[in-house]
């Protein structure tokens, strides 16, 4: 039984250990440019599958993108102009930080214009519901002194 | 507190809704041609039914589609028949570019149920695709006659879609030729 056991967690592990092994494998010349294609592969969207980075994907577009971004580090390129390679291509659609133009502005200023929409209401809100308690004590003091009067007028008939 | 204020944050609600809906539509269509009215990217790649190196001067029929297809790409069968009509009826020339395939299973496929291509650029690694921004497959381009790229379309290349995206800019472009 127990043989048994260890053989069926060696085997589970093998099966990882083999998936691991199918993932593409990039070599560089040093680890710099090995941690800029880290870097860079988790920065870029995955033009096909469009909620996941470069790296995540296992599309075939994203793995030839991944061996074209290992190709221009190799020949020396800097992240600027792999940047240029990429969305000169495929567009904004694969930065998750688009640049700041006319047609993304919105995106960058969108949040922080609403952020400050709710503050201003909330504390415009805040303000009026706190003068209504004093406005209902006013009036009713005006009421009372009507009732008087009003007892009175009665009174007086 | 006046009513228009109880209805503010639901009136917001519905402009944001509607804002991003019409915002998010169009950057897809934005996005997704950054190509549009570029020169079609310059190649070097081997045709498919030889080792024969072919680059961009060898698409000689220009207005032409370039349209993106592999055996492993099931759409890219469901347009067969419209480009094989498009062909017999030579309203348009046809270069194939088959991507990311296997030579051998691409070339028993056009066998099989008829080549409407002109010539088809056998792109194993996916070089040009990337360089016209391709992400899958059928895609299909119209380039004009300086070679550059004028219509882009993902996806199923249907009668619909001809008339809707390629037909007018196909008639504009031979009208201005005369």
């Amino acid at each position: 039984m127990k043989n048994k056991l260890f053989i069926s967690i060696l085997f589970i592990f093998s099966l990882s250990l083999q998936s691991e092994t199918t993932k593409e494998i990039y070599s560089f010349a040093n680890d710099v440019d090995q941690e800029r294609f880290y870097t860079l592969v988790d920065t870029y969207r995955c033009p096909k599958c469009q909620s996941s980075n470069l790296a995540g994907s296992n599309a075939p577009i994203a793995k030839d993108l991944k061996r074209e971004i290992h190709r221009l580090i190799e020949e020396g390129k800097t992240d600027e102009q792999i940047e240029v390679f990429l969305s000169s291509r495929y567009g904004d659609f694969i930065l998750y930080k688009p640049a700041i133009r006319k047609n993304t502005l919105i995106l960058w200023i969108g949040p922080f214009a609403l952020f400050l929409l709710i503050i201003l209401f909330v504390v415009r809100w805040n303000i009026t519901s706190k003068r209504q308690p004093k406005d209902l004590e006013a009036e009713n003091i005006v009421k009372a002194i009507e009732r008087t009067r009003l007892k009175k007028l009665v009174e007086d008939e | 507190m006046n009513r228009l204020t109880h209805y503010l944050p639901l009136a917001l609600f519905i402009v944001l809704v509607l804002g991003l809906f019409t915002f998010l539509d169009r950057e897809e269509s934005d996005l997704r041609s950054v190509l549009l009215n570029k020169d079609f990217p310059n190649f070097s790649l081997s045709r498919l039914d030889n080792a024969e190196i072919i680059t961009k001067d060898d698409l000689l029929e220009l207005p032409s589609l370039l349209n993106v297809w592999a055996t492993w790409c099931v759409a890219c069968l469901v347009e067969h028949p419209f480009l094989m009509e498009l062909k017999n009826e030579s309203r348009i020339k046809i270069y194939g570019l088959n991507y990311k395939d296997d030579r051998n299973k691409a070339l028993k496929l056009l066998d099989r149920i008829g080549d409407p291509y002109e010539l088809s650029i056998f792109d194993k690694d996916g070089k040009l695709a990337i360089d016209l921004g391709v992400y899958g497959a059928p895609e299909t381009f119209l380039i004009d006659n300086e070679g550059i790229i004028r219509v882009r379309h993902v996806g199923v290349l249907t009668p619909e879609v001809w008339e809707q995206k390629f037909n007018s800019v196909l008639s504009k472009l031979k009208e201005d030729e005369k």
